[in-house]
């Protein structure tokens, strides 16, 4: 073939093959544009998503270094200017929190894999914020750690708790003044009935003044006869005004109506001392908590309903030291529990055969609370469910399925504590509450140091 | 297949047996688009088949041998082109391991739809084992390859091929072994 003749075509080939890939290098660039297209819309929406998260978002590099933050986050921490600052700013006392919070400073490299593991699955933990105005704020924390192109990012997403806080101590406090409001015709017949017979012995002790009084006069000293005659007079007079006036009555009767209205006055007392320790404020710190006292004012409290039941026996360990309680609220768990257990008794003992034992025992580290009823007990397919919120098995407008809920909360979250629920089938149950002596590890630190 | 293959096919055709054995090449072997092949374009990988048994025909040289030349001759094309895949490694044992575990997972990332042959590696006392599988019969490029690769690093190995499964050039197993111990091993059997 001759030489010109296959330049030709070799040309033709390589005319065609540039058609071709000027074909494919146009449609790629449409893929491309298309692709581009696409990102940026997505980028859009992912920054609209990041941008308008009610929760605070902030992203920070391998340093601590914020290097984005969503509108939430910046009106939490209350600053426009929250990229490039340090991530160890925007919290109190971050150090003790170095594991999880992702930051150079308390990130040391030879704690990487160790927080690494604390990173995933992101787990959230409690802290209080700053503001970079001032001012502080608790919040809930979800750190989650990012490897892109051999380096690391940081994800934090922030949860205001502020308000969160404030709505469960309202209701704390709602659900403390409902038990009191449910307890108050039962407090105010226990007030009343000492009230009624203090009342009668006051009176009694009025009329027997006035007796008295008119033979006070008779023996007036300033009116005394002069003869013998006038004397002897006098004196039948005397006699007769006393024995009219029933004095060895009054001798016999006197001292009881006392005793009975000073013991009257007492009951009294201890019922308004036991409303008084319910309806204080709700304490938000720990503090020392005398258990055995506690019992005897839930007690006093619902005296009235406990009358309902049969016998109530306590076996308090005179020896029983006092925990570290949020005592209001651990006052809330202890009605809750005995409201409870008079419930189940009068299900099923409507006279007098209904028994509740209530018992505090101690061992090495925890103070030990059982609270045991005869009642109707807990049928084996709910037991599981008996400290979900707002689970019950009461009827309409009795119960509002909190109140398992709350001594759960209590117990087991704030004070770090244990509840074991026995409950055979052939009825009864018993709670038993395990409550440590010192319940955080910081109030632990603390007990060291004061010890120390 | 990628478009480079064809085009350095031709290419090598033109340069080492002239334009006429490669105008021929194109010619007899009835390629939808008459041999207009571009680097960037996607072809059907029996339209290379059909272009070197064009060519076998026209050299007198067994398909096999071309095929294995072509291996050789695409492993410079891919040292010009692409060095970055070639720097830090002194050996072929170090490089054809990385084919399956770097270089292919780069190529993936610009064609994620790519048919790429698996070249599974296992380095033995003698060498390395290199067992080739793909949908496609290029055990005798990927042979070629492998030889251009012991020559560009100035290895002292010999290479061993054992046809697997239908023995259709699907599936291979290549067994490098280094020379002193491939002349121990001889000696053992003798």
């Amino acid at each position: 073939m001759h030489e010109i003749e296959l330049l030709n075509r070799r040309l033709a080939r390589e005319q065609a093959a540039r058609k071709a890939a000027e074909a494919l290098l146009e449609s790629k660039s449409l893929e491309l544009y298309s692709a581009s297209q696409q990102l940026r819309c997505l980028a859009q929406q992912y920054q609209a998503i990041f941008e308008t998260a009610a929760e605070g978002i902030i992203c920070c590099d391998h340093c601590g270094v914020i290097v984005s933050a969503n509108r939430s986050a910046r009106h939490m921490f209350q600053s426009e200017a929250l990229v490039g600052s340090k991530l160890d700013n925007l919290f109190e006392d971050a150090s003790e929190y170095h594991l999880k919070i992702p930051s150079a400073t308390l990130f040391p490299a030879e704690q990487r894999d160790e927080a690494e593991a604390a990173l995933r699955p992101p787990q959230s933990i409690e802290i209080r914020c700053r503001r970079i105005s001032g001012g502080e704020f608790p919040a809930e924390i979800s750190a989650s750690r990012l490897d892109v192109s051999a380096t690391s990012n940081f994800t934090l997403v922030v949860r205001d708790l502020t308000r969160k806080q404030r709505l469960e101590s309202r209701l704390r406090q709602s659900q403390k003044m409902e038990s009191i409001g449910q307890l108050a015709a039962g407090i105010a017949h226990e007030i009343n009935t000492p009230i009624q017979f203090i009342g009668d012995n006051l009176r009694f002790i009025q009329e027997a003044f006035r007796q008295i009084e008119k033979v006070m006069d008779e023996i007036d000293v300033t009116n005394m006869a002069r003869s013998p005659i006038e004397l002897a007079n006098q004196f039948s007079s005397i006699k007769r005004q006393a024995m009219d006036a029933d004095w060895e009555f009054y001798k016999t009767e006197f001292p009881d109506a006392l005793e009975q209205s000073l013991h009257g006055i007492a009951h009294v007392s201890k019922i308004v001392r036991a409303m008084k320790e319910f309806s204080s404020p709700t304490s938000e710190s720990l503090s020392q908590f005398d258990i055995n006292a506690a019992i005897q004012n839930t007690l006093s409290v619902a005296a009235n309903q406990c009358r309902s039941v049969g016998t109530i026996e306590t076996r308090l360990d005179p020896e029983l030291p006092q925990a570290m309680c949020l005592g209001a609220q651990m006052n809330q768990v202890l009605l809750n529990l005995l409201t409870n257990a008079i419930d189940a008794v009068c299900e099923v003992h409507a006279e007098q055969g209904g028994r509740i034992e209530i018992s505090t025992s101690r061992n090495a580290d925890d103070v030990v609370i059982r609270i045991y009823d005869n009642g109707i007990g807990i049928a084996p397919h709910i037991r599981e469910r008996i400290f979900e919120p707002f689970f019950t098995t009461k009827p309409v407008g009795r119960g509002a399925g909190q109140g398992l809920a709350f001594v759960y909360d209590v117990v087991v979250e704030k004070h770090q504590g244990s509840i074991q629920v026995i409950s055979p089938p052939t009825g009864g149950t018993e709670f038993v509450i395990h409550l440590p002596y010192i319940t955080s590890k910081a109030a632990r630190s603390d007990h060291a140091n004061s010890a120390n | 297949m990628k478009g480079i293959v064809f085009t350095e096919l031709i290419e090598m055709v033109e340069k080492d047996l002239g334009f006429e054995i490669a105008d021929r090449m194109i010619s007899n072997s009835n390629t939808p688009n008459a041999g207009a092949y571009t680097t960037v374009g996607t072809y059907d990988h029996r339209e290379l088949i059909e272009l070197v048994v064009s060519l076998s025909g026209e050299s007198g040289i067994p398909v096999a041998e071309l095929v294995r030349i072509f291996g050789k001759h695409l492993f410079q094309t891919f040292v010009r082109l692409y060095p970055g895949f070639f720097e830090r490694v002194e050996t072929a044992l170090d490089f054809l391991p990385s084919i399956e575990t770097y270089i292919h997972v780069e190529v993936r990332k610009l064609y994620p739809d790519a048919e790429l042959p698996t070249f599974q590696s296992e380095r033995t006392e003698s060498g390395l084992t290199l067992t080739y599988q793909s949908k496609r019969p290029f055990a005798d490029l990927a042979e070629g390859l492998i030889l251009a690769a012991i020559d560009h690093f100035g290895d002292t190995l010999s290479l061993r091929r054992i046809d697997l499964d239908k023995q259709d050039g699907t599936a291979a197993r290549f067994e490098l072994i280094e020379k002193s111990q491939s002349a121990l091993t001889e000696g053992i059997h003798a």
